[in-house]
C-alpha cells in the first residue's frame, strides 16, 4: 500500500477544504487533501452562490464580515474574480409586523457596530422587483452583498492552493483514521500520515468527528435548487422573503435561480440524493403566488446538495476537545459558501498558533457536549 | 391486477403493452409524441388514413406496421398519447406532463422503450436550419408528405439514407448527392452483397437492387469527403468538402446522418446501468429493480428485435416466462451485429474541428473540449461543471456522445471509461406552471 | 389538400393536414429559421423531428417555448416565431 506523509491532513476539497489547503500552503506547511470526488463535487458545486453577510445568526457575523473583505479582493486572493458580482441583497417583508421586525434587526446590528445592514422602503422594493403582484413593506438589504459562480470558485481555490504547493488526491474516499503517535488515514488503497487532521467533510463531517471520539448531532440534509430558462429582466437584486420559503436571483443570462429551502431526500448511501417532488412544486407555486406572469417560463434543471445540518444551524468551527492536532470545520447548512475564504484563514491560524483573533467560541463542538 | 405502465409507444412500447394485457394486467402507455409507432412506425395511423400517396410510397416495411398498430389500439391498454416523462426516481416514482397537465405516478412494474435517437454528427454549420437529420427528413416524410428543398445532399452512411432516398425516389423526389465522410462506407457498390442482411432486417423488398442501382444513377457520390462543412446566413446555402478536391456545391437542404444510438437519458436519470458498448459505438440501458428496458434503449435492435424485446419485457416483469420469443431476439442481434459491422460509425465529432458547436444549446465547441479535457482529465462531470455543456434544455441528448468521442480521443483513455454526465430532472422540459400544477 | 387545418404563423393565415406537428407544417410552408438562439442569436430551425434537440421551439398560443415538433395543429392555433429575441 502506497503510503504519504505531510504535516498536515485535511479531509473533504470542497470550499472550506480548499480554502484552507490555500492558506497553510501559502504559510509554508506540507498539506495534502485528501477528496473522495473532486473539488466543488458536492455542496460547494452546486450551491446558490450567495455571497451575504445579510440576516446571518450573530455569533456568524464576526466571520462573515471579515470573509467579505477577502471576496472584495478575491481576483487577488484566487486569480479569478470567481464570478463575484455586488448586487442589492434583500429580505422582503410583506406586513408592517416583518418589517418592525427587521428594523429591530437593523438596529441590534446597528448596535453591535456593523453597518452592512440598512432598510429599504416599499417604493425601493418595487424598483427592485418591478413585476411583483402584490403589496410589500420594505426589506432589510445587505449592503455591498452579492454572489459568485460557485463551481468556479471552488476551482479557483483549488488550483490556486495546488499552485502553491498543497498536494491534493482526487477520487480518494477515506475509509477509517487511526493514531500513533500522528494521524493515519486510510483509503481504498493509500495510505497517509500527518501530525495535523482537519476535518472539512462537509455533509460527511460527522462521519470522520464520530470516528475520531467527537461524534456530534450533525445530520444530512438534501436542499433544493431549480433553474429556469432565460426570460425578460425580472429583478436586478438577490431576493428572499421574510415570510415565505422563497429566494431567488437572476443571472447574467436571463435565468432564474430558485430556492426557499425546500429539501430533497439524502439516499441511504449517504452520499447522493433525490428530488421531493411535491417540494418543488411547493417552491414553483411560492414563485408563482408572486409572479404570476412567470408560469409559462421553462424549468431548465432542478437539483439538490448534500449539506450537513446543525440543531441551531450555526456551523461546528474549532479544535477538538478530545485530541491535539484535530481540528473541524463543517455543518453549515445553506449558508457556508460566503464564510469559505475565511474560515480557511481561522484554520490556518489555528494550526500555526492554537488561537485565532476571530470569535469563533461561539461555534466550537462545546456546545453539543 | 398488476399495474404496468409503458414509457415509449414505438414497436417495444406497442408489444409489451399486447402482451401485458394479455396476461390481464392494467396498462398505462405513455409516448411523448401526437400518435403511437415510435420511429419506424411514426405517424403511421394518420398517413394510412389521410395521406395514401405517401402510404404507397413508404413501402413495405411501414406497411408492416399496420397489424401492430391496430393490436395495440384495441388490446385495451390506455394510451396517453403527447404525454412525456419527465422525472423516474429510482424508487419508481414517475413524473408525466401532458395536454392533461402534470402528475406523478407509480406502478407495480415500468418498462422502459424509449427507444433510438440519430447519433449526432456534429460539423461546422450543423446548427443552421435546413439541416436535419435523414431520420428526421424521414419523421417529416411520415407525418406530412413533404420531401424538404432542393437541392437535397445527404452526409454520412448507414442502410436510413439508403431508405430514405428509395422512399423519396418513389415520391417523386430526388436525393442529388451523397457525401461520404472519410472512414463511413455507404456500401452502394457492395449493395447486392449485403442485401440479405438489409431484408432481413425487415428494410427492403425484391427488385431493391434494381431501386439502388437507379438510385445509384440519379445521384452524385462523393466518397471519403474531409473538411466538411455548411454555410449559410440564415439557413443552408453550400455544403464544403474536400475529396482530393475542393467541392462547394449549392444546396437547399443537408441531411445528416451516423446511425442510430439508443435514447438513454430517462433510463440513465432513473440510475439504470448504463454500459457502454463499442460495437455499436454507443450507450444502452439495462434493466434493474422493478424498471425493465426494451427495444432500441436495450442496444440497437430495429424493429423486429424491438417488437420481440417487448414482448419479453411483459413477461418478465408479470412473472412470465416465454423461450420462443428469446430465441427469435437472438437471431435479430445476430442480424445486427452484421449491421453493425457493416455500417461502422464516421465518428465526426472525435476530429471535429475546434470551432464545431457541440452542444448547440449552451453553445460549446468542440475546441472548449479538448482545451477543458486536456487540463481537468476525462470526467464528464467536471468539463460539464466547467464549460456547462449539457446543461440547456435538451439536457445533453445532443451533445452527450460527441463530448464522450473528442475526450477519448483527446486524452487517449478509452470511450468505455468516459461515463455519461450526471443527469438531472427534468429530463424533457417543464414550465413553473406545470411544476405548480404537480398532481400526486 | 380537401381537409385543412387553419392556422396562422405570424399573423398570416395558413393550412395543415390532419397528422402535421407544427414543425412539419411550417417546414412544408418553408417557414424558417424558428427562432434565433438566445446565447449567441444564431438562426435555428427543428432538427430531429422527434422531441430531442429542443431547436424548434416557438411560442403557441401565447405560451412560449412549446417543442414544435410534437404538438399538432389543431384549429384556429396561433404560432408565433420569436425572431426578435
Ligand atoms: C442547494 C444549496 C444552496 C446553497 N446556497 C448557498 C448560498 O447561496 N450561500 C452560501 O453561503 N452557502 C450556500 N450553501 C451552502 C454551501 O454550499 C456550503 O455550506 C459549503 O459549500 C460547504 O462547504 P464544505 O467544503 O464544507 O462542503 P462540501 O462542498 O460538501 O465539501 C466537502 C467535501 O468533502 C468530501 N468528503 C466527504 N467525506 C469524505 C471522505 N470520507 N473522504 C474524502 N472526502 C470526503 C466531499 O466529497 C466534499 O467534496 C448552499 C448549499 C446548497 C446545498
Ligand atoms: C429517426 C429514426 C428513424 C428510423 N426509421 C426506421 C425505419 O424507417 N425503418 C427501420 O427499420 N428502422 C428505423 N429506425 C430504427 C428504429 O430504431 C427501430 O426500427 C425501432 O423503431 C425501434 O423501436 P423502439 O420501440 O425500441 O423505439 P422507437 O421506435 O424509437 O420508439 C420510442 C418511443 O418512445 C418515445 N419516447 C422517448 N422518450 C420519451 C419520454 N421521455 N417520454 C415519453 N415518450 C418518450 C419516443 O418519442 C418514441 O415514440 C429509425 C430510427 C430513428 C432514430
Ligand atoms: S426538432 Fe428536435 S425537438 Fe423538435
Amino acid at each position: 500500500m502506497n503510503t504519504e506523509r505531510a504535516e498536515i491532513c485535511i479531509i473533504g476539497g470542497g470550499i472550506q477544504g480548499c480554502a484552507a489547503a490555500l492558506e497553510l500552503a501559502r504559510r509554508g506547511h506540507d498539506v495534502i487533501v485528501i477528496e473522495k470526488d473532486y473539488p466543488g463535487r458536492q455542496s460547494s458545486g452546486v450551491n446558490a452562490g450567495g455571497v451575504r453577510r445579510l440576516n446571518r445568526a450573530l455569533p456568524e457575523i464576526p466571520l462573515s464580515v471579515a470573509s467579505h473583505k477577502i471576496w472584495e479582493r478575491i481576483a487577488d486572493h484566487v486569480g479569478d474574480d470567481c464570478g463575484f458580482t455586488k448586487s442589492a441583497t434583500i429580505m422582503v417583508c410583506e406586513t408592517t409586523e416583518e418589517l418592525e421586525n427587521a428594523k429591530a434587526r437593523a438596529a441590534e446590528t446597528r448596535a453591535l457596530g456593523y453597518t452592512h445592514e440598512q432598510i429599504i422602503s416599499d417604493s425601493e422594493v418595487h424598483k427592485h422587483l418591478p413585476k411583483l403582484d402584490g403589496q410589500v413593506t420594505g426589506a432589510l438589504q445587505g449592503i455591498g452583498d452579492g454572489f459568485a459562480s460557485p463551481f468556479r470558485t471552488t476551482q479557483a481555490f483549488f488550483r490556486t492552493a495546488l499552485q502553491d504547493g498543497a498536494r491534493f488526491f482526487l477520487g480518494h474516499r477515506v475509509e477509517q483514521i487511526s493514531r500513533s503517535g500522528h494521524w493515519i488515514v486510510e483509503t481504498r488503497d493509500s495510505r497517509f500520515e500527518a501530525e495535523i487532521l482537519i476535518n472539512c467533510a462537509g455533509a460527511w463531517g460527522n462521519q470522520v468527528a464520530g470516528s475520531v471520539g467527537d461524534p456530534t448531532p450533525v445530520h444530512a440534509e438534501a436542499p433544493m435548487m431549480t433553474i429556469t430558462a432565460p426570460v425578460p429582466h425580472v429583478t436586478d437584486a438577490v431576493v428572499a422573503f421574510t415570510g415565505r420559503r422563497l429566494s431567488f436571483k437572476q443571472r447574467h443570462n436571463g435565468t432564474l435561480l430558485i430556492g426557499g429551502g425546500y429539501r430533497g431526500h439524502v439516499n441511504p448511501d449517504g452520499y447522493s440524493s433525490r428530488l421531493a417532488l411535491d417540494k418543488l412544486a411547493m417552491n414553483a407555486r411560492a414563485v408563482l403566488d408572486l409572479f404570476s406572469h412567470l408560469k409559462d417560463v421553462p424549468v431548465v434543471r432542478s437539483w439538490a446538495g448534500v449539506e450537513g445540518m446543525t440543531p441551531d444551524h450555526m456551523p461546528i468551527i474549532g479544535p477538538s476537545l478530545n485530541e491535539d492536532g484535530l481540528f473541524h470545520a463543517f455543518g453549515f447548512l445553506s449558508h457556508g459558501f460566503q464564510l469559505g475564504p475565511i474560515v480557511g484563514q481561522i484554520l490556518a491560524e489555528l494550526v500555526e498558533t492554537g488561537t485565532t483573533d476571530l470569535p469563533i467560541e461561539p461555534l466550537s463542538i462545546r456546545r453539543f457536549r | 391486477m398488476a399495474k404496468l405502465v409503458i414509457i415509449g409507444a414505438g414497436p417495444a412500447g406497442m408489444s409489451a403493452a399486447i402482451e401485458a394485457r394479455r396476461h390481464g394486467a392494467e396498462v398505462q402507455v405513455y409516448d411523448n409524441r401526437p400518435e403511437p409507432g415510435g420511429n419506424i412506425y411514426a405517424a403511421l395511423g394518420s398517413c394510412r388514413a389521410h395521406r395514401q400517396d405517401v402510404w404507397s410510397a413508404l413501402g413495405s416495411s411501414y406497411e408492416d406496421g399496420g397489424p401492430l398498430l391496430d393490436a395495440f389500439l384495441s388490446c385495451g391498454a390506455v394510451f396517453r398519447p403527447r404525454t412525456s416523462l419527465w422525472h423516474l426516481d429510482n424508487d419508481g416514482i414517475l413524473a408525466l406532463k401532458g395536454p392533461e397537465g402534470t402528475r406523478t405516478d407509480t406502478a407495480d412494474a415500468i418498462i422502459l422503450a424509449t427507444g433510438a435517437q440519430e447519433r449526432p454528427m456534429p460539423v461546422p454549420g450543423c446548427t443552421l436550419p435546413r439541416v436535419m437529420g435523414v431520420g428526421a427528413a424521414q419523421i417529416l416524410l411520415k407525418t406530412s408528405g413533404v420531401v424538404p428543398n432542393g437541392p437535397i445532399f445527404i452526409v454520412g452512411s448507414g442502410p436510413l439514407p439508403l431508405l430514405y432516398a428509395w422512399q423519396v425516389a418513389r415520391m417523386g423526389g430526388r436525393i442529388a448527392g451523397f457525401v461520404v465522410p472519410n472512414g463511413a462506407n455507404l456500401r452502394l457498390s457492395a449493395f447486392v452483397d449485403i442485401q440479405g442482411i438489409l431484408a432481413g432486417w425487415g428494410y427492403l423488398t425484391k427488385g431493391l437492387a434494381y431501386q439502388v442501382d437507379l438510385l445509384r444513377r440519379r445521384s452524385l457520390i462523393y466518397r471519403n469527403a474531409r473538411d466538411i462543412e455548411i454555410i449559410g446566413e440564415i439557413h443552408a446555402e453550400y455544403l464544403r468538402f474536400t475529396t482530393g478536391k475542393q467541392h462547394k456545391i449549392k444546396v437547399g437542404t443537408v441531411l445528416l446522418h451516423d446511425g442510430v444510438i439508443p435514447s438513454i437519458h430517462p433510463a440513465a436519470a432513473a440510475g439504470l446501468p448504463i454500459p457502454y458498448t463499442p460495437a455499436q459505438d454507443a450507450w444502452r440501458a439495462e434493466s434493474a429493480g422493478n424498471i425493465h428496458v426494451a427495444g432500441d434503449l436495450a442496444g440497437i435492435i430495429g424493429a423486429k428485435g424491438a417488437a420481440l424485446s417487448g414482448q419479453i419485457a411483459a413477461q418478465t416483469a408479470l412473472g412470465q416466462t416465454n423461450s420462443n420469443a428469446s430465441a427469435k431476439l437472438n437471431k435479430e442481434r445476430a442480424f445486427r451485429r452484421l449491421m453493425d459491422a457493416a455500417y461502422p460509425p464516421a465518428q465526426l465529432a472525435a476530429i471535429a474541428p475546434n470551432t464545431t458547436e457541440i452542444c448547440r444549446c449552451e453553445m460549446v465547441n468542440a475546441g472548449a473540449i479538448r482545451q477543458a479535457a486536456t487540463e481537468l482529465g476525462p470526467d464528464p462531470n467536471r468539463i460539464k461543471s466547467t464549460l456547462r455543456i449539457g446543461m440547456g434544455p435538451c439536457q445533453g441528448r445532443m451533445c452527450a456522445k460527441s463530448l464522450q468521442s473528442i475526450v477519448a480521443r483527446e486524452t487517449g483513455t478509452s470511450p468505455d471509461d468516459i461515463g455519461l454526465h450526471r443527469l438531472r430532472s427534468p429530463i424533457t422540459t417543464i414550465t413553473l406552471g406545470e411544476l405548480a400544477g404537480l398532481k400526486e | 389538400m380537401a381537409e385543412g387545418i387553419q392556422f396562422d404563423v405570424d399573423g398570416n393565415a395558413f393550412l395543415a393536414q390532419p397528422g402535421e406537428t407544427v414543425a412539419s407544417a411550417m417546414l412544408r410552408l418553408q417557414l424558417v429559421p424558428f427562432r434565433f438562439h438566445p446565447v449567441d442569436t444564431s438562426p435555428r430551425g427543428p432538427f430531429c423531428m422527434m422531441g430531442v434537440c429542443h431547436e424548434c421551439l416557438i411560442e403557441v398560443d401565447g405560451k412560449p417555448g412549446q417543442q414544435a415538433c410534437l404538438l399538432p395543429v389543431v384549429p384556429g392555433m396561433s404560432v408565433r416565431r420569436p425572431l426578435n429575441g
